[in-house]
């Protein structure tokens, strides 16, 4: 079970193309595109309305809707009503697939510049909580206004605080601290930061996807998400490894408080 | 994934290309020092072109934990206009530790001096143990009998132009077929081909999991892309 998102951007608009199909060709029979959006202390489920074709949805995200999320699910998901309130996130589909279900995310800008990427936010990511880490700068552009977008969805409609820090492995010292939200598009710019290239970026106690986009001096725009630490480490020691990382991380971190 | 004894380097095929005006830079992160901080253990790339002839191997810097390096400096005197590379970091376990590092790091490619589309590595492909000597097996898996399908999960009909790269993991002179286009590639070579107009493309091939990136083209812009 995936959901689906834009990014809540001063320049850009998002455009999701979201298949019909599995990886393996198999059609997706009857099933309908879905928002969530947080209402009061609700998540209020509505069918999404948006163009589509025998093979794809295609939803160029509204200004309001742009902090919703998305999914797929049996048309008949809302009953009678057309919407449904749930108390708090879970697996609303079946989608029986080998791979990940992925759709493309686009963003463009006024000049028709884009870029995109094969994006998904999976369920098990927003069930639990935890840390995310990951290097910083091999997702930057040089003479480009670079941002790191941290998307995070949490199963409670709540939109709550949580810190980040960008940490300088070399020196072991803090260089930046923010506090991001939950449910949100929350975004930290990192121009005019000095030696990223011995940098990590480190979300504390919530999960969500670090999306990079360049933008602005030269033509054209550029977005691509960071690894989690454990597809580089392949061996039964990879949660040791990763694990061991991050509490050098906060080591590090908790010398701030 | 290797399932000796043994600990291993493993590294994606990541695409240079320097055709078309085209400059390829790869963004490595230093995976030894970063993950278990040990300092100046080595990583190798490994330069080939498309029938996997190696053609240079370069010993990278390490002075930060990530760094780059322009491809199109390593590459100028050779008339090959684009292949494919890999990665492979020295290992230097603790006895009896087992460490299996994947290099899955990023490569962006500039089009004729535009932003720079970044892309992460796309499939691991090949491995090496602690002695630079290669795993002999497979690390994609392939079918005698049966084909897979990968079908993309986008509409490219928008497009002017779409290309695929894609490199064969797997030690079989693997059959390809992209919507009516059929093809061959021996083992672990790769090749870059433009793809019909169409909206969607299927893959078919005997190998388990076939996944192209891709180069779309419109207007004046262009874009990488995973499949």
């Amino acid at each position: 079970m995936n959901f689906f998102f834009g990014l809540n951007l001063d320049n850009c608009h998002s455009l999701l193309t979201i298949p019909k199909f599995t990886n393996e060709g198999n059609l997706i029979k009857q099933n309908s595109l879905f928002k969530l959006m947080i209402k009061k202390d609700y998540w209020l489920i509505k069918k999404q309305y948006c163009d589509e074709d025998e093979n794809f949805f295609y939803l160029d995200i509204s200004v309001e809707d742009i902090e919703n999320f998305f999914f797929l699910c049996k048309e008949d998901f809302c009953g009678s009503k057309g919407e449904k309130k749930i108390n708090e996130l879970s697996s609303f589909n079946n989608i029986k697939t080998n791979f990940t279900f992925r759709a493309n995310l686009r963003i463009y800008n006024k000049n028709k510049e884009y870029t995109s990427y094969q994006s998904d936010y999976p369920l098990d990511m927003v069930k639990r909580t935890g840390d995310i880490l990951t290097t910083v700068s091999s997702l930057l552009n040089q003479d480009q206004d670079n941002l790191l977008v941290f998307k995070q969805i949490y199963f409670l409609p709540v939109k709550k605080p949580f810190s980040v820090y960008l940490v300088n492995l070399q020196t072991e010292k803090v260089v930046v601290k923010r506090t991001f939200y939950t449910n949100s598009t929350n975004i930290l710019n990192l121009n005019h930061i000095k030696d990223l290239k011995n940098c990590c970026f480190f979300s504390d106690g919530f999960l969500g996807l670090p999306i990079f986009v360049s933008y602005g001096q030269k033509k054209g725009l550029s977005m691509e998400h960071s690894h989690p630490p454990h597809l580089y480490i392949l061996s039964d020691n990879k949660y040791k490894v990763v694990s061991a990382l991050k509490e050098k991380v906060k080591k590090i971190v908790s010398q701030l408080h | 994934m290797p399932n000796d004894n043994k600990s291993y380097s493993v590294s994606d095929a990541f695409c240079w290309r320097k055709d078309n005006g085209f400059v390829t830079n790869f963004r490595y992160t230093d995976l030894v020092n970063y993950f278990i901080n040990i300092k100046n253990v080595s990583i190798k790339l490994v330069l080939a072109n498309h029938k996997n002839i190696v053609l240079d191997t370069i010993k990278l810097n390490q002075n930060y934990i990530c760094d780059d390096i322009c491809i199109n400096d390593q590459i100028k005197k050779l008339q090959d206009c684009s292949g494919h590379f890999f990665i492979f970091h020295e290992l230097k376990p603790k006895k009896n530790e087992k460490l299996i590092i994947r290099n899955s790091c990023h490569t962006s490619y500039s089009l004729q001096g535009s932003t720079p589309s970044v892309v992460h590595g796309n499939l691991p492909v090949l491995a090496e143990d602690s002695f630079s000597k290669p795993y002999p097996n497979n690390i994609i898996q392939h079918s005698k009998f049966r084909n897979y399908i990968y079908q993309i999960q986008n509409n490219f009909s928008s497009f002017d132009k779409v290309e695929a790269f894609i490199f064969n993991p797997t030690d079989i002179n693997l059959k390809i077929e992209i919507n009516n286009i059929l093809f061959y590639l021996q083992p672990y070579t790769s090749k870059i081909l433009q793809l019909p107009k169409a909206s969607i493309y299927k893959i078919k091939s005997k190998c388990l999991y076939l996944r192209p990136i891709l180069f779309v083209y419109k207007d004046n812009n262009f874009d990488v892309m995973h499949a």
